[in-house]
């Protein structure tokens, strides 16, 4: 990192002001992007992140403020215009064809460029070379949608790389890989910043920030509270810059082993969606009180298994007991979740509408409904202007609160989770493992799948690792990383 | 500017642009449709009259696309039902309100059990229902041009026509002069009991999170092609109830062209009513309003009836882009 005050900023931001209706997203930031610097945005959820990203793209235009590239003032009126000034951006939700190949993916970042007539071949090996010279060898032929998540986000930066931004800004992009992919990542963005890049990471995790940052911006509430040099911070005062206060430790409970079953599979096989073998032969045995964690690689069979725990997706082979069906928290929250058009109150019903305490002669009682939401709503501190307010209009955080809370709330017997604090930020993890460790405490069984290990150290009592559509179950979670090819 | 005002103000908008654009006076012309849809008992019959089987057919639709199944097939299931209902009414050749009551109830099975045929083809092999449904309307439509010519044609076979129900046998007449029928006190039970049903019932919740995202009806363990099976069955329901209410109300009689299209026009009936059982009976009544004012038009300006097609068409696309407008405004206000 050069000393700032010689070089040129790419990007610099001033007092730039967002707000949505009576709410500020963002109240007066500066940013300064400087040439071959990582720069790490953290902040909780709704600290507005991504209002920044939204801004420095293109895709909103703020309020008030300024946005100078190169010193020059501009207007970014569309993600076009934000492209044309060479900020590039990796979106959390990637924003790729699922149908079209890897190539055809690459060359329609360029369509604009070459007036709608397309040389998919030429535009997409531009960005194939960018991808190969960081050692990515990524398979031109598949369809994007075929691939993990993992592998996506490489498409994903590539075509970021061979758009020749100055700045390339990456929402959250670490939230669904794994510690080997994250690794990856990071070692991939060291070498993409060079000397004349700035990268821009968005996102919650202290580690890593620590990890990759040479300078950190941390927001709260809208505010910047500080931007400094990262060497030499500790990650305790950065978390107390995010949250005010440092979260409270989680303590792992050892599992009472001798807790009648509530789930039992043997040999259980499951086919994924195209036919395929997904699970093959998965045996486990979770018992009352008892959180039972599965890890492993994005796509290992985690999905198929946690669908069929809970009775969305037919088994194939071996037997499933279950004494009752588990609640289920799934893992993307916009596909399987929510129902973003419909309201928080419709999205809460989504588990509540079952209850017989709610209707009346087949009707809604409208009272107790709106009751019994709102006590969701307190009880899981979601944040909205209003149960009638669409889903769509709730942050990440308060939107995965949703889903949590509806879950949780008939306090079943059995909860199956899927990253279940995906996009959340610090507090709000912690409540939601707080939540899952009461609940587990109160006697219910839960299998808790997740990608980040830290997660599975904390709650689980026993834990697994998936790979290949098989379980293998470790001793603790170091042994099942070691395990892990 | 208040949101509940945006449609109407935008909707007289569209109306105004539309008669300008057929160089027509405007003024004189809006007085016109307004006197000929409003101004007297004929006006207002009339108005009503037109807009039933509408609001009944877009009711159809309303509960069709609410969970997400784009029933086209409106049309063919209005001609089917009502094909059953006369061939059941001259069988039987009753009277009085069980008699009707019956004869609706027999509508709306043919009905339902003719859009069963997209839902199966659906469920069972994943046929497209947009595509199975208007496919089935022409099968109805030549349908019906067979039984009026063939089996359920009139005794003297002089004419294409089914013979005309005894006076007893239809619906009380409310008024002599304009034809106003009891029928027509269906369509608000109708509209009450689907409103009832989409919006306060749980099988009506799991039915527009089907329509939302499936995926998550999934996750929540609903039983997606069940409830898009039970949806277009309701749907072709309504729409055979739609040809019943006319069949006993006004016609009387089966024949070739006996719905112009209210299949069809149920559609744009039901988007311009936000898909809301409610806003479907508003705007059902905007669109029996625009059909007996511009009779009016016709005989006294100088317009054609073709206008009134083109303000129809006009308005819905005028209001949809007005609900995206007034909805990202609420998404914005929230955030």
């Amino acid at each position: 990192m050069t000393s700032s005050a010689t070089v040129e900023p790419i990007i610099a931001a001033r007092r730039l002001v967002k707000r949505y209706g009576r709410f500020v997203a963002l109240d007066g930031v500066d940013v300064t992007l400087y040439p071959g610097e990582i720069h790490v945005v953290l902040g909780e959820n709704g600290a507005g992140k991504s209002t920044l990203v939204s801004l420095l793209s293109g895709a909103l235009r703020p309020d008030e403020g300024e946005i100078f590239v190169r010193r020059e003032s501009v207007d970014l009126r569309s993600p076009r215009d934000g492209k044309k000034a060479g900020i590039e951006i990796v979106h959390q939700h990637f924003a790729l064809v699922p149908s079209f190949t890897v190539a055809e993916n690459l060359a329609l970042a360029s369509a604009e460029r070459t007036g709608g007539v397309l040389n998919v071949g030429r535009e997409a090996s531009k960005a194939l070379e960018a991808a190969a010279d960081l050692g990515w060898d990524l398979p031109a032929e598949e369809a994007v949608g075929r691939l993990g998540v993992g592998e996506q986000q490489r498409v994903e930066i590539a075509k970021a790389l061979a758009g020749g931004g100055a700045a390339i800004l990456l929402d959250e992009p670490t939230s669904t890989l794994t510690p080997g992919e994250v690794q990856d990542l990071f070692r991939i963005l060291r070498l993409a910043k060079g000397s004349a890049r700035a990268i821009v990471l968005i996102t919650h995790k202290l580690d890593e920030a620590l990890a990759i940052a040479d300078r950190i911006t941390v927001l709260r509430k809208g505010k910047v509270v500080v931007t400094t040099e990262a060497e030499g911070i500790a990650p305790a005062q950065i978390a107390r810059w995010m949250v005010g206060q440092t979260p409270p430790e989680l303590q792992k409970e050892a599992a009472p082993l001798d807790g009648e079953i509530v789930i039992k599979a043997s040999g259980v096989a499951v086919l994924g969606d195209r036919g395929r073998s997904a699970v093959d032969g998965a045996s486990l045995t979770v018992r009352k009180g008892e959180i039972f964690g599965i890890g492993g690689v994005d796509g290992n069979g985690q999905l198929e298994l946690a669908e069929a725990l809970v009775g969305i997706r037919p088994v194939s082979g071996g037997t499933l007991e279950t004494e009752q069906r588990p609640a289920y928290i799934p893992q993307d929250r916009h596909r399987d979740g929510l129902a973003l058009g419909m309201s928080v109150q419709d999205n809460l019903l989504v588990e509540g509408h079952r209850l017989p305490a709610l209707r009346r002669f087949g009707l809604f009682l409208a009272g107790a409904v709106r009751a019994w939401c709102e006590t969701l709503v307190a009880k899981f501190q979601i944040k909205t202007s209003g149960l009638d307010q669409p889903a769509a209009s709730l942050s990440g955080g308060n939107q995965q609160k949703i889903v949590v809370a509806r879950a949780l709330a008939s306090e079943p017997a059995a909860i199956v989770a899927m990253d279940p604090t995906r996009g959340l930020d610090v507090q709000a993890t912690a409540y939601v493992h707080r939540t899952l460790l009461d609940a587990s405490r109160q006697g219910a069984a839960i299998v808790l799948f997740s990608t980040d290990l830290d997660e599975l150290a904390a709650l689980a009592g026993r834990s697994a690792f998936m790979s290949g559509g098989r379980l293998r179950e470790g001793g603790d979670v170091a042994e099942m990383i070691g395990g892990r090819s | 500017m208040k949101t509940w005002l945006i449609v109407p103000l935008g909707l007289l908008a569209i109306l105004v642009l539309t008669l300008f654009a057929f160089q027509l006076p405007v003024g004189e012309s809006l007085k016109l449709l307004f006197e000929g849809a409003f101004a007297d008992k004929y006006g207002v019959h009339r108005t009503i009259l037109k807009s039933v089987p509408l609001i009944l057919i877009a009711l159809g639709i309303v509960v069709a696309w609410r969970a997400g199944v784009f029933n086209i097939g409106g049309e063919g299931q209005l001609l089917v039902g009502v094909s059953a209902g006369a061939a059941v009414a001259h069988i039987f050749a009753g009277q009085g309100w069980f008699f009707q009551v019956f004869i609706l109830v027999v509508c709306m099975l043919a009905a339902g059990a003719y859009a069963g045929i997209a839902a199966w083809l659906y469920a069972a092999r994943g046929v497209n229902v947009v595509i199975s449904t208007i496919l089935l309307n022409f099968v109805a439509i030549y349908l019906v041009n067979y039984l009026v010519r063939g089996p359920l044609q009139e005794p003297t076979k002089a004419i294409p026509q089914t013979a005309t129900l005894a006076p007893a046998a239809m619906f009380p007449v409310l008024d002599r002069q304009t034809g106003l029928h009891a029928g027509i006190f269906v369509v608000p039970i109708a509209a009450l009991l689907v409103w009832l049903w989409i919006q306060k019932s749980p099988s009506g919740f799991r039915l527009r999170l089907v329509g939302q995202n499936p995926n998550a009806a999934r996750a929540a363990r609903i039983p997606v092609t069940r409830v898009s099976v039970m949806a277009l069955v309701w749907s072709g329901a309504l729409c055979g109830l739609a040809g019943g209410i006319e069949y006993l109300g006004v016609s009387g009689y089966l024949f070739d062209k006996f719905s112009p299209g209210w299949g069809f026009l149920g559609i744009p009936v039901a988007l311009l009513g936000g898909l809301n059982p409610f806003g479907v009976v508003l705007s059902g009544l905007y669109f029996g309003a625009l059909f007996a004012g511009s009779r009016n038009l016709e005989a006294f300006g100088s317009a054609s009836s073709s206008l009134v097609f083109a303000m129809q068409g006009a308005a819905v696309l005028g209001f949809v882009a007005l609900s995206e407008y007034v909805r990202a405004r609420s998404i914005r206000g929230a955030a």
